[in-house]
């Protein structure tokens, strides 16, 4: 007779600023309905089938890995979400993230120049090997770019704004998504992250945004 | 159907848990606060110094870390030891209005004086904890300090193990405890009542009168001692009032534990007699002083069970090939594994509330199910 493996684990959670301005607003406001995971940290290209020890040791690199503590920015957590897929779906490789048919490896953001009244630049993701509904799409910098989403349930947040910065990220919800350019004075850039909010597929792009060209 | 999010039910919340935590009360959550480690500000203002003194931890003036541990204040229900508006028109009756202060928050509004027993005192040695060490309330029981005068050292504590279960006082303030002899380790020795001392009598006081040592209030933080019967037991130094000129009592006390002076004030400039660091010289000659912070935490428990065929796929970009796209171990493929090192909590908005960690990573396949209890504070 053996022990049995503890399959149950204790762990502590932190509110994020998001979690924190809600229940500033209310017990009513903070309402937690769903959860996710992720393996932020994990480079899989440790699992060693070539260990010396054997298989049993393949993943040993991975999980004696220690993880650093939570941060209660709610942009910096939970980058690769873990799915529940079939096996259709997981296939060899995976559902993966287009952007207006282009693999998202390969697609970037055309430069923008900002002008008054001045065009977007639609965005409309889609996922091949498997379905998403919708999408959410991160801007880090609003002071470079902001979001229209399109589509059924669109919605946009804010992350909760630094005095001291002004970076507080606009996170929008939507299938498709219209991007526009920010009045800067200098040329400026911004992360801008995408995933599937089934899927989790995701892909982080860069906007270059140019300010209004001097007569 | 791919998914990312799993919906959580009532039966996987656990809300309104409530935890009791207890550390040390002093900066660091150290318990103990010993002899090298008792100081005042030259810095405190005159303005503030004639109602209290702050101790600290470490030396204010040389140490960035040293943080106000505790204050301590001397009350006279008619103003003694301090001067009078005769003295001086600008004079504040900083004893005066500190025992009022202290009388208006602690006792009921009809009580006019502090009684310890039965014993009915016009002046009083107020010590209030820093609100950011009590955190919630003093830990009762889990105290005790050491004063030491003429008559050697005396450690103190309160009588809450004894009176938890059935006699605990509720007064205004919370809970009450009387100030007794004893310590942590063995306990109550004599008893609340000073005239259970055997030698009261030879500290001239009388052994009928029941004169108590104090009363500490854990929730207010503030531990409130009778100068008439800590004086002379501990043997604090005789006052010698001030009288002298315009030196203060507490500077011909040479920095010892001094009694307070209630008398008229002579010389000619009239001197507050800051009798509260007679009590303090008692204290940091002692050099003990015991105690804990104690508080009471909300959680919210949330069950997160991972089932076996569920969060099979990752999304993070070392899992494949970069060359073409494939998972990059084979047996993924066909027996898939994960390793969850995040939980992240969401609304219906998909806004990411809260978030937890686990200390290493988990092996996930279709072997094997995850049951993780997470725990929110508030």
């Amino acid at each position: 007779m053996g022990y049995l493996d503890k399959t149950s684990i204790t762990v502590d959670a932190i509110l994020t600023k998001k979690g924190r301005e809600l229940l500033s607003k209310g017990r009513s406001e903070f309402n937690i309905t769903k959860f996710a995971i992720a393996d932020d940290e994990i480079d899989y290209s440790l699992y060693d089938t070539a260990h010396p020890l054997g298989s049993n040791y393949y993943g040993s690199i991975i999980e004696s890995l220690p993880i650093l503590e939570a941060v209660p920015d709610e942009t910096q957590c939970m980058k690769y979400k873990l799915a529940t897929l079939n096996s259709t779906e997981r296939g060899t490789s995976g559902p993966t993230l287009y952007i207006g048919g282009t693999v998202a490896s390969s697609f970037t953001f055309s430069p923008m120049t900002y002008a008054p009244n001045s065009a977007g630049q639609d965005v409309t993701p889609n996922t091949q090997g498997s379905t998403d509904t919708s999408y959410t799409m991160i801007i880090f910098n609003p002071d470079v770019a902001r979001v229209v989403p399109g589509g059924n349930n669109a919605s946009i947040s804010t992350t909760v704004a630094d005095p001291n910065t002004i970076n507080n990220a606009i996170i929008a919800t939507g299938t498709q998504f219209t991007v526009y350019p920010q009045d800067v004075s200098a040329q400026s850039t911004t992360q801008i992250t995408i995933y599937g909010n089934d899927t989790g597929v995701t892909d982080t792009f860069v906007l270059v945004v140019n300010p209004l060209p001097t007569v | 159907m791919a998914k990312i999010f799993t919906p959580l039910t009532s039966d996987d919340i656990v809300q309104g848990s409530a935890t009791t935590v207890t550390t040390g009360l002093w900066t660091g959550d150290v318990g103990s606060l010993t002899s090298s480690m008792f100081f005042t500000s030259s810095a405190q203002p005159a303005s503030t110094l004639e109602y209290y003194v702050s101790v600290y931890q470490a030396n204010p003036a040389t140490d960035d870390a040293a943080e106000v541990q505790f204050s301590i204040a001397y009350g006279h229900v008619s103003g003694g030891g301090a001067p009078t508006l005769n003295d001086s028109d600008l004079a504040t009756l900083a004893t005066k209005a500190t025992y009022s202060q202290y009388k208006n928050i602690l006792l009921p509004q009809d009580q006019g004086k502090f009684i310890f027993g039965s014993y009915t005192t016009d002046h009083i040695y107020a010590m209030t904890i820093q609100r950011a060490r009590i955190r919630e309330k003093l830990d009762p029981g889990n105290w005790m300090v050491t004063l030491t005068g003429k008559s050697g050292s005396f450690t103190f504590i309160d009588d809450s193990s004894q009176t938890l279960s059935d006699a605990a006082t509720y007064t205004v303030s919370g809970r009450a405890f009387n100030i007794v002899s004893g310590t942590l380790g063995t306990g109550v020795s004599g008893s609340t009542i000073h005239s259970t001392y055997a030698s009261a009598s030879a500290f001239g006081i009388n052994p009928t009168a029941e004169i108590g040592f104090g009363t500490v209030y854990p929730e207010r933080g503030i531990i409130v001692w009778n100068p008439d019967a800590i004086v002379p037991v501990v043997g604090f130094n005789s006052a010698s009032g001030g009288g002298s000129g315009t030196v203060q009592n507490w500077a011909t006390a040479s920095y010892t534990p001094f009694a307070p002076y209630t008398g008229s004030l002579s010389g000619a400039v009239k001197y507050n007699q800051l009798n509260h660091l007679g009590l303090y010289y008692a204290i940091r000659d002692g050099g003990d002083f015991q105690a804990r912070s104690s508080e009471t935490i909300s959680s919210t428990h949330i069950f997160v069970r991972l089932k076996n065929k569920e969060y099979n796929f990752s999304n993070n970009p070392s899992l494949k090939n970069p060359t073409d796209g494939t998972i990059r171990v084979p047996t993924f493929v066909k027996k898939p594994k994960t390793y969850p090192t995040t939980i992240g909590f969401y609304n219906n908005q998909n806004e990411l509330l809260a978030v937890a960690k686990l200390s290493r990573p988990i092996e996930k396949s279709e072997d094997a199910e995850a049951l993780f209890r997470t725990r929110i504070d508030f």
